[in-house]
């Protein structure tokens, strides 16, 4: 989508962090914002932030892993601002315990805001964009831990959902560049936000040691497993740095943003352990191949 | 795992295709069964053939996403048997519809049974696998979904991706305690030779092998995807330096 003067930016989460980056950058570029966040007061402070850039905003309080809630502001997003050129699903969380003592409260929660609320956020926001006819672009938070299973202990939930949004994005842009849909999905290391903080919106507040993936204690890598963080992906970038490359990126029509140069090696390593199944897999079929051994 | 003599296997969507298969060549290593279905004629009816070779096996009703179903699942194995070893979850739905015209209910299918089922079943039985201190491996479905973007899968690459990266954490984190874990990937295409698949499973649980690919022609499309990753943090790496 070369051009976003005048066009309309709806993100989740975008009370702080990644989502207020995101919504502050694209008022720079002269869009439309609509802010939603489970916190309506951090919300409704970046909506003043965009309108003191001189563009629309409203804010509203939104739960994404509540479906009717997304749609609510879907309809929210039309009402006031009347079209959605670019949805950014950024809204996400990290609570866990080693996965032998997760309840089923304890994978709801992270999987309800890091996954289903970004499924939700397609569902409620695709078929309007489809029959509004203009070009749109889905933006996905998602992590490096979308393509790297880190090996620090309580995060399979936000290992599993950033899995999820990673797939999920590459199937959309797969299938919707047809219909002047593109898809951006944001693969970052280590931001600062306040993510690790996420236990301050848990309903049941629950939540057991919340750890931010990308500084929590590492193993040595494992044979096919989850990794190490690497050397040079501790380093910690700022939202704005990230919220930049993200206009880029919708501009340019991009599916991956990538942050931290050192996390390639690291999805190599992934890579190698899956191109492994595919040797493996060759030298069981040889072995079916030779009776004497079958 | 080695041996699996004289151990217990449950195996859910045991009742046809794979786990069904899967559920008799585990029988056939001397291991006993309880095979869990959404159909329990069709649940009844493998154990019946595998109590005709002479091994012990029960039949349950059971619905993969919801959680007391699952729970009860757990519930009969650990009272029937006293104990786990290996957990296969072979229940699986695919839905192949284009991005544009999914329906809730198409997202509603696949995340239920793909995902869902498969975090009910770890909740279930892995506090009691874990506790019991011994050897064991979970075995899981998936398909070349989770692996790399096909037209009309898209709920199916989210489902399938999510439970990909689940496994994966779950091999590395449950390894010193002697549990292995398998992601079992069947072909999206139709005819696929269930007991080929099935011995080249029980081979992975076996070798302790995280990724087991029954369909190897795959692998030009991961290689594609990763390529396409590499290309992204070239320019990366060039906007860095510029």
């Amino acid at each position: 989508m070369q051009s976003l003067r005048g066009k309309v930016a709806a993100v989740t989460g975008g009370g702080s962090g990644i989502g207020r980056a995101l919504a502050l950058a694209f008022a720079e570029e002269g869009m439309d914002v609509a802010i939603a966040d489970i916190e309506r007061d951090p919300a409704e402070t970046v909506a003043e932030e965009v309108r003191a850039k001189g563009q629309r905003a409203f804010a509203m309080a939104c739960d994404v892993s509540d479906r009717s809630s997304v749609g609510r502001f879907a309809d929210f997003v039309y009402n006031n601002l009347e079209a959605a050129h670019v949805v950014c699903n950024n809204a996400g969380v990290v609570a866990g315990k080693p996965t032998p003592q997760m309840t089923h409260d304890d994978w709801d929660w992270v999987m309800g805001v890091d996954l289903y609320g970004v499924i939700y956020g397609i569902q409620a926001f695709l078929p309007r964009m489809l029959s509004q006819g203009d070009e749109g672009h889905f933006v996905n938070t998602s992590s490096i831990t979308g393509l790297v299973p880190w090996s620090a202990p309580g995060i399979i939930s936000y290992t599993a959902a950033k899995h999820g949004v990673v797939g999920l994005s590459e199937g959309l842009n797969l299938e919707l560049a047809a219909d002047k849909i593109g898809v951006t999905v944001l693969v970052p290391g280590q931001i600062r936000t306040r993510i690790g903080e996420s236990a301050r919106n848990r309903p049941t507040r629950t939540v057991v040691d919340p750890q931010p993936p990308a500084t929590s204690p590492s193993s040595p890598t494992a044979a096919g497993g989850a990794q190490r963080l690497p050397v040079g992906a501790e380093m910690t970038l700022e939202p704005e740095d990230l919220a930049s490359r993200v206009v880029g990126a919708v501009r340019a029509g991009d599916l991956y943003v990538f942050t931290h140069p050192a996390t390639l090696d690291e999805i190599n390593l992934r890579f190698e352990a899956i191109m492994q199944g595919y040797d493996w897999v060759d030298r069981a079929l040889a072995r079916e191949d030779s009776p004497e051994e079958a | 795992m080695d041996s699996l003599k004289g151990k217990v296997a449950v195996v859910t969507g045991g009742g046809s295709g794979v786990g069904q298969a899967l559920a008799g060549a585990l029988a056939n290593e001397g291991m006993r069964i309880v095979v869990g279905d959404a159909d329990i004629k069709a649940a009844e009816a493998a154990v019946a053939d595998i109590t005709q070779l002479g091994a012990r096996a029960i039949a349950s009703r059971v619905d993969i996403a919801d959680r007391a179903s699952v729970g009860a699942l757990a519930d009969l194995a650990f009272d029937e048997f006293g104990t786990v070893h290996v957990l296969c979850n072979c229940a699986r739905e695919m839905v192949a519809r284009p991005a544009a015209e999914m329906e809730d209910a198409d997202w509603g299918r696949v995340i239920s049974v793909n995902l869902d089922g498969t975090i009910n079943v770890l909740t279930a039985f892995l506090p009691r696998l874990v506790a019991q201190g011994e050897e064991g491996h979970i075995l899981s479905v998936s398909a070349s979904t989770g692996l790399f973007a096909q037209q009309n899968a898209v709920a199916n690459a989210t489902a399938d991706h999510a439970a990909m990266g689940l496994l994966a954490h779950l091999n590395t984190e449950l390894q010193p305690l002697r549990i292995g874990v398998s992601v079992l990937c069947l072909s999206t295409a139709a005819g696929q030779d269930f007991e080929f698949v099935a011995r080249l499973a029980l081979r992975g649980i076996k070798d302790n092998q995280l990724y087991v690919f029954s369909e190897p022609s795959t692998r030009p499309q991961v290689e594609a995807r990763l390529a396409e990753i590499r290309a992204a943090y070239s320019s990366l790496i060039r906007s860095d330096t510029r």
